[in-house]
């Protein structure tokens, strides 16, 4: 039984997967399955853990509560330092001083201090996200409400009137 | 790695060696000892032997495989489903841990068998690995892997709108060992869809190189090294580009 080295986790088959992509791809021109000793292997870089064919392990849902609960632990004791080494950075920027190596850690930086913010604040303007999606739900219906409301005619008297008449002919 | 530890992170350690049905056979029996080990750890375990594949779970938590020619530990996160009488099962909150961490485990995890596996001998091995699987959200993704994207769209001066890419690279070439990593990346252009983020990094020795219990563990902390800084690098996006 021929099975690449590191099979892993088979959460690929959650994501979107493109056509295109089939199990075709694992084998070569001649229809053969990978090769696995080294020298043949170095022919074909292709062992590896994307060719997964058994469902080993169920992978947790991203769940952003989860996660910020992790960066807050991981990024909260190092919240100073992050924003010292963006204020020396930001400076050497304004002075047009900064490096490229800098400039990559200036936004790396960057993304950290959004992720603490997002760990910090994340879950409370979620809740606004969802009322403000609520609100606006809400604000649709009713402007389609008085729309309709706008548009109908007053057709009582008239119905009124067809009322009167057919009791008159029954009379 | 640095960027791996505030995210859903997962490592595999592995090993390839040279085809050995003789010393795969005659596992299975001394495999009592390690289980023993184990269970007196505390930690329960369950175990299905294939054909060729011996499998270990410990905990739930550490995926143990043995193949005639390759050995590996895999971390996952144990879900755990609580039975509601007259209801659908509940699943608990996973608490994420730091990536660092997993790794640390899972090496300890793995030298254990290791050790075990080849009862303190020397073994020729061709190729030492080391897996992270990362999951986010599309709009989490780091720095680096979001200029590998905007590198990837340039010809179409546009982001693409859905991806599954599979590329790998040699990374360092260097006398009889050469690293390679696969990189496999899969997202759509949404901010609020999954991203996954998958790095194989490898370290490739050209003849099998023989290894012993202690000279294991100095070559997998070498390589947990060398992979680290390459997937710190590749986070930060410090490759370098010829647009910039």
């Amino acid at each position: 039984m021929n099975r690449p080295s590191y099979r892993i986790e088979n959460t690929i088959d959650e994501f979107p997967e493109p056509t295109s992509v089939s199990h075709a791809e694992n084998t070569d021109i001649e229809g053969r399955k990978p090769p696995y000793s080294y020298l043949e292997a170095k022919k074909y870089y292709e062992i590896s853990a994307e060719q997964s064919d058994l469902i080993t392990m169920v992978r947790p849902a991203i769940d952003k509560n989860n996660e910020r609960k992790l960066s807050l632990e991981e990024l909260l004791p190092r919240k100073e330092e992050l924003y010292n080494n963006r204020m020396v950075l930001v400076e050497k920027k304004l002075e047009h001083t900064i490096t490229k190596k800098e400039e990559n850690q200036l936004t790396y930086i960057e993304w950290q201090l959004d992720r603490l913010e997002d760990a910090i604040s994340g879950e409370e303007s979620d809740k606004l996200d969802r009322m403000v999606e609520v609100h606006t739900a809400l604000a649709e219906t009713i402007t389609r409400m008085v729309d309709d409301i706008k548009k109908a005619k007053p057709s009582a008297f008239k119905t009124r009137n067809k009322e009167w008449t057919v009791s008159k002919k029954k009379r | 790695m640095e960027w791996l530890n505030t995210l859903l992170a997962t490592p595999t350690i592995g090993i390839a060696f040279p085809r050995d049905q003789h010393r795969f056979l005659s596992f299975p029996p001394k495999l009592g000892n390690y289980l023993n080990t184990i269970t007196n750890n505390g930690m329960s375990i369950s175990y299905t032997t294939n054909n060729e594949l011996i499998e270990i779970s410990q905990n739930n938590k550490f995926t143990i495989k043995i193949m005639p020619n390759d050995l590996s530990v895999g971390f996952s996160y144990q879900i755990a489903a609580e039975r509601e009488p007259g209801g659908i099962p509940k699943i608990n909150d996973v608490n994420l841990r730091p990536y660092r961490e997993l790794l640390d485990e899972t090496i300890r995890v793995f030298l254990d068998i290791y050790k075990s596996y080849f009862e303190g001998l020397t073994s020729p091995i061709n190729r030492l690995g080391v897996v992270a699987v990362v999951t986010m959200k599309q709009g989490d993704v780091p720095p680096g892997i979001k200029k590998i994207i905007d590198h990837i769209g340039l010809p179409w001066k546009s982001h693409p709108l859905n991806y599954n890419i599979s590329m790998r690279f040699p990374l360092v070439e260097n006398g009889s060992i050469v690293e390679t990593c696969m990189h496999r990346l899969i997202g759509i252009d949404d901010e609020r869809k999954d991203f996954l983020c998958l790095l194989d990094w490898q370290r490739l020795f050209k003849t099998a190189k023989a290894f012993n219990a202690t000279t294991i563990t100095a070559e997998i902390s070498d390589c947990i090294k060398a992979s680290s800084e390459y997937i710190q690098k590749f986070g930060v996006g410090e490759l370098e580009y010829f647009n910039e």
